[in-house]
């Protein structure tokens, strides 16, 4: 038995899936309960449609929101979500083994590590531990949208996704040459909380 | 593996003694900082499904027989949960675990939204922002388990075998997973049964050793008692999660 067949060829059809999948969850009408007969399957192997790099805030699970069953959705997490060496050699072997043909970075709204480095940029609060090291890796977005109108959290949560959906391609070149040959498409998005909805930029 | 018992030592011994005890007597049994100011208000979010490390795993290998027996009872609407957690989270867990598409951790957990804090890497192993975010689950959120979760077939610790036996390189990034999964899959090359079994028990068992070893926070907690560590494995075919106890 070989692995399933990925459920989207493209990366068109991929962000078509999460978005449909994603209006289910909003709705209350999430398919997937059972999963019984497609565990032998799996057992032969993966072939995800879509890598998410996501944050590990409880509120976000991945499959959940996008209403993806086992097999679908290679995912990274870190609070913060943002990409690091390590998450890029994860995203890496997803495209170059794999052959996934999104990636998806997302974002959401209140995000606990966000929040913290805006409190690190406006009066200098030093988290314990390794706690600081996400400060250090999202402060570049929460610095750049300082001086923007609005809420600074928010913005600084939208800006970090985009600075890591540019990181994918600028630090990897697997997945920029991917990109390039038009295989793989890269985009961000931000989910909120409350209602549950994604917001693809 | 010494033994760990709650504050009020209501647990038996044989209950709690998988929990991974890592008091290694340094440091206060108290967790400090900035982010204890912002410790999970009980007004804010879901109120939290457990309230010990025992607990805790019992709850997961409920949630784990659920999924496996294909009567989930957790993934339904969560639209009358969600301005709960428009205020806040409280997840009772912390679970490192693999990026492969077949272990959704919260999927075969059968655990909703706001329960598990996760962590997520290509090979279950802890990098330092890894062990940051686990950190911040234990520290500012007060989850009370951490759960390092291997599983059947992983491809990241195939290719450190791959590695070990014969020199095999990744391209790009890809490597550098290789190279933090070698000590597993070396430790087990000369142990009886599967190679690729035993080098993911190992790394499962290696990352447990890890989380508290390179984080004063995490060895504080286990100390003070807020928290076990433990290892598992999750088995793809019949969906069953081992926990090493």
């Amino acid at each position: 038995m070989s692995a399933p067949p990925p459920a989207a060829q493209t990366a068109l059809h991929s962000l078509q899936l999460l978005k449909e999948g994603n209006a289910r969850f909003v709705a209350g009408e999430s398919h997937f309960g059972s999963l019984t007969a497609r565990r032998t399957e799996l057992t032969a192997g993966q072939s995800p449609f879509a890598i998410v790099l996501g944050c590990s805030d409880s509120r976000v699970p991945i499959e959940t929101v996008f209403d993806q069953p086992p097999g679908h959705l290679f995912v990274v997490r870190l609070a913060g979500n943002f990409v690091d060496d390590n998450g890029l050699a994860s995203i890496e072997y997803s495209i170059a083994v794999l052959g996934s043909t999104l990636i998806l970075v997302l974002g959401h709204s209140s995000c606990g590590a966000v929040d913290a480095t805006v409190r690190f940029l406006r009066d200098g609060t030093v988290q314990p531990g390794h706690i600081q090291k996400l400060v250090t890796a999202i402060e570049p977005a929460a610095a750049a949208v300082k001086d923007q109108p609005g809420d600074w959290v928010a913005n600084a949560v939208e800006e970090n996704v985009r600075l890591n959906v540019a990181a994918m391609t600028a630090g990897s070149r697997i997945i920029a040459d991917a990109v390039q040959s038009g295989v793989v498409r890269v985009i961000g998005a931000v989910y909120d909380l409350r209602g549950g909805k994604v917001s693809f930029h | 593996m010494s033994q760990i018992s709650d504050t009020e030592g209501r647990f038996r011994s044989d209950r709690a003694s998988f929990l991974k005890f890592a008091g290694l007597g340094l440091g206060a049994a108290a967790i400090s900082g900035p982010l204890e100011a912002r410790a999970a208000d009980p007004a804010a979010g879901p109120p939290r499904k457990v309230a010990t490390p025992a607990e805790a795993l019992a709850e997961l290998k409920n949630g784990d027989a659920r999924f496996a027996a294909g009567s989930p009872a957790n993934c339904g609407s969560q639209t009358s949960r969600m301005a709960q957690l428009g205020a806040g989270q409280n997840p009772f867990v912390v679970i490192l675990g693999c990026s492969d598409s077949r272990v959704p951790n919260d999927t075969i957990f059968d655990q909703r939204p706001g329960n598990i804090f996760g962590v997520r890497v290509a090979g279950n192993y802890v990098t330092n922002d890894g062990l940051g975010s686990i950190e911040y689950g234990v520290a500012a959120l007060k989850s009370v388990l951490v759960v390092v979760l291997g599983h059947e077939g992983c491809g990241a610790v195939k290719a450190a075998i791959a590695h070990v036996k014969d020199g095999t390189t990744q391209p790009g990034h890809i490597e550098d997973v290789v190279a933090a999964i070698v000590p597993a899959a070396k430790t087990a090359k000369n142990q009886s049964g599967d190679w690729l079994d035993n080098a993911i028990a190992e790394n499962v068992r290696m990352n447990v050793s890890a989380l508290s070893l390179r984080s004063n926070i995490l060895r504080d907690a286990v100390k003070s008692g807020q928290i076990g560590i433990v290892g598992g494995v999750y088995n793809i075919t019949n969906a069953t999660v081992k926990f090493f106890e």
